[in-house]
């Protein structure tokens, strides 16, 4: 089952007006300014059901399947919604792929915004102190679900967030103004609320999602970034002429636009291996190649803006450093690839 | 290939492969050269009897009409096994062109002689003095009552010695404005008046050739459309022929080399190494995806981005030959391939031959301008 692409168009259009409250850069703004802590991802979201988008429509969900996912991350990638929409939509689905009267009962709460849940990653650090792990967008989650492994036996934790630093961590700000938070899952104080092999997959699914849903909202964001950069080009005059019309930068703006269109293409087919076992490798190959791609993108879009580009008035500075937070969480391309390397 | 196979492609997958290892004759597996037609054409008719030597032709003109995965598998596969690389000029490009334009003659006296591999065609587009700017052509046709007589010169034809016919631009009417005085002509190599001279490749193969025409009488009924409507005729399938250069066969077929010399390195491959194999595995993938989509699309007939393609498919197999060079370290030094572990581990043979890749079928330069201009709007420049 699944909602078709005349339904994911839809939905994404009435998602963008929902989220679409004021310009695009005061919202991003403004949401880099709030304090770190749970704010919740606001009652319209929830009533309009987005949470379920992943879940079976015997589970009450939507029936979508992660290509539909996919494509809704990269519409709505370049329109930067702060609300952390993918992962949100994720962790709903481990919740409900565990399917414990804990993981029911936090659903529910989730679904009726007496929480607000996100999954963890390990977290690539190359500092020796740093935590294991580390949740992203951290400022909109009061609860985070992550993994613990006891006697190679599997337990899914929802551990509470608290701004209490534990030594020199665990709140950190990322570029893009959110926050980061650190821990250790063993001394989190969190509870286990799922165990054994089935939730393992499930969370070994949603750590691919999260992946997948991050580089499609890359996606979106390097194509947003090669539209503003092709309507400057058209526009911005020198010499007399359109700067658009000098072949040194057509060649560049195509060689943008040759980038993020093998990797959208890449994207939707590693949507196509979810629950397959290709899932973990499609996945890596996605998450590797939309955060070299869009990097790169990122870059050549600023330096053809010239001056401008660098500082901080237009729209393109928002999407450059929400797509470097982006590109190096969830897997940044050097995890991805030693993943890919241990076959 | 990271999307689900069908049971269906599965075992369509099983029956190629089966197949393949049957029939694919040990002196043609693994050659670290492009064979001349004539080593290669056993094969061609061996594909060609089986009814998968032309995947991509329509099923009216004894094509397989295979579906955007099918095709995939019949590259993979062939990649996998290390087959030859085969003449295409007749299933890629004229091939196509005759289905389109050939009168019913035409389409009668070459399109079984293509499927069959009885005849090899070369292309006659390039001049010395006009290669991107390919409407500049000079080679003249003389339009009498029953034929063209054509003379001049053209140049960089692949296979052009080997072959039997040449589709070839001659301008027809030099009043006209640069793109309105060109035929479109089918021209017999046997004719009298023809000179040609091979040329040696950068990578040491007399692949190349230059084509001398002296008052070569070609009937007229060998022009294809009608005299002046050849810049019609050779570009309304550029689309297509770029999807077809831009198909991940190349890419697939570097990839094979390049884990054959990883499987040779075997613990030596360090943890650098690895990531540069993934990337290139990724680039692989990133490859086949715009291809599967781009030909469904085709298929539902939306407009397709042929250029992108073109682009995405000659820099992928450059990168991964790239990854080799750099994994081979002293070893991308050496001219001819080694035998290690029952494997015959090439070096620098495709890294050379690749060279080729963005520059023919409109240089990636022509088609980035066509991206900037086309796709994404630029104003054009002063070219």
């Amino acid at each position: 089952m699944s909602v078709g692409s005349d339904g994911l168009h839809l939905m994404a259009d009435s998602l963008a007006r929902m989220l679409d409250t004021g310009s695009r850069r005061e919202r991003a703004r403004a949401a880099a300014d709030l304090p770190a802590a749970s704010r919740g991802l606001g009652n319209e979201l929830l009533e309009a059901g987005w949470l379920r988008l992943l879940l079976g429509e015997d589970s009450g969900g939507w029936g979508a399947d992660p290509g539909e996912f996919a494509m809704l991350l990269e519409n709505l990638g370049g329109m930067l919604a702060p609300e952390p929409l993918g992962p949100a939509i994720v962790a709903a689905r481990l919740l409900s792929d565990c399917d414990t009267s804990a993981t029911s009962a936090l659903l529910s709460d989730f679904a009726e915004g007496r929480a607000t849940l996100l999954v963890a990653q390990r977290a690539d650090f190359p500092l020796a102190d740093a935590p294991s792990h580390v949740l992203a967008d951290a400022q909109w989650a009061s609860q985070v679900l992550c993994a613990q492994w006891q006697d190679d036996h599997f337990h899914l934790l929802a551990v509470p967030i608290t701004q209490q630093a534990r030594g020199r961590w665990p709140m950190r700000r990322a570029l893009d103004g959110g926050a980061l938070w650190f821990f250790n899952p063993a001394e989190a104080g969190g509870t286990r609320i799922a165990e054994g092999p089935a939730a393992e997959r499930a969370f070994a699914t949603a750590q691919n999602l999260l992946r997948l849903a991050a580089a499609a909202s890359l996606v979106g964001i390097g194509q947003r970034v090669l539209d503003l950069t092709t309507e400057y080009l058209r526009l911005r005059r020198q010499f007399g002429v359109p700067i658009g019309s000098f072949q040194a930068l057509q060649h560049r703006a195509a060689s943008m636009h040759v980038t993020i269109h093998g990797t959208r293409s890449l994207v939707r087919e590693a949507a196509q291996a979810i629950g397959t076992g290709k899932e973990t490798r499609a996945c890596a190959m996605a998450k590797a190649k939309a955060s070299t791609a869009v990097r790169a993108v990122l870059k050549e879009g600023v330096q053809m803006h010239g001056a401008v580009g660098f500082s901080d008035e237009l729209e393109l500075a928002l999407h450059f450093r929400r797509g470097v937070v982006l590109a190096s969480l969830f897997g940044s391309p050097a995890e991805c690839r030693r993943d890919l390397g241990q076959r | 290939m990271l999307r689900p196979e069908s049971a269906a492609e599965s075992a369509f997958r099983d029956e190629v492969r089966t197949w393949l290892e049957a029939e694919l004759p040990a002196e043609l597996r693994d050659l670290t050269f492009r064979p001349a037609p004539a080593a290669a054409l056993s094969w061609y008719r061996k594909l060609s009897a089986r009814g998968w030597i032309a995947p991509h032709w329509p099923r009216a003109f004894g094509g397989m009409e295979a579906s955007p995965v099918q095709q995939l598998i019949l590259m993979e596969e062939a990649a996998r096994i290390g087959a030859p690389e085969l003449p295409t000029q007749g299933l890629n490009q004229i091939g196509p062109i005759l289905q389109r334009f050939g009168s019913p003659e035409q389409k009668a006296q070459h399109l079984q002689a293509i499927l069959s591999g009885e005849v090899i065609w070369c292309q006659g587009y390039s001049e010395p003095g006009a290669g991107s700017d390919l409407a500049s052509l000079r080679t003249r046709g003389r339009l009498e009552e029953d034929a063209v007589v054509i003379s001049g010169h053209k140049i960089w034809t692949t296979w052009g010695h080997h072959a039997d016919w040449m589709y070839a631009l001659v301008r027809t009417d030099e009043d006209a404005p640069k793109r309105e005085g060109i035929s479109f002509v089918l021209i017999d190599l046997t004719s009298p008046g023809i000179t040609r001279r091979p040329i040696l490749t950068l990578a040491d193969e007399r692949e190349f050739s230059e084509i001398f025409l002296d008052e070569v009488h070609v009937p007229r009924a060998n022009i294809v459309g009608r005299p002046g409507s050849g810049w019609t005729v050779a570009t309304a399938l550029l689309d297509q022929e770029r999807v077809l250069i831009g198909s991940p066969s190349n890419a697939l077929r570097a990839l094979e080399r390049l884990r054959r010399v990883v499987r040779a390195l075997g613990e030596g491959l360090d943890a650098d190494g690895r990531a540069r194999l993934a990337e290139a595995e990724t680039e692989t993938e990133v490859l086949v995806a715009a291809y599967l989509q781009l030909v469904e699309d085709q298929g539902c007939g939306r407009p397709v981005d042929a250029a992108t393609l073109k682009l995405l498919g000659s820099e992928t197999t450059q990168f991964i030959l790239d990854v080799e060079q750099e994994i081979c370290g002293a070893a991308a030094a050496l001219k001819y391939p080694e035998v290690s572990g029952g494997e015959v581990i090439d070096f620098s043979e495709l890294f050379l031959q690749s060279r080729r890749l963005s520059i023919y079928g409109g240089s990636n330069e022509i088609q980035r301008g066509l991206v900037a201009t086309r796709v994404l709007d630029l104003p054009k420049g002063r070219a």
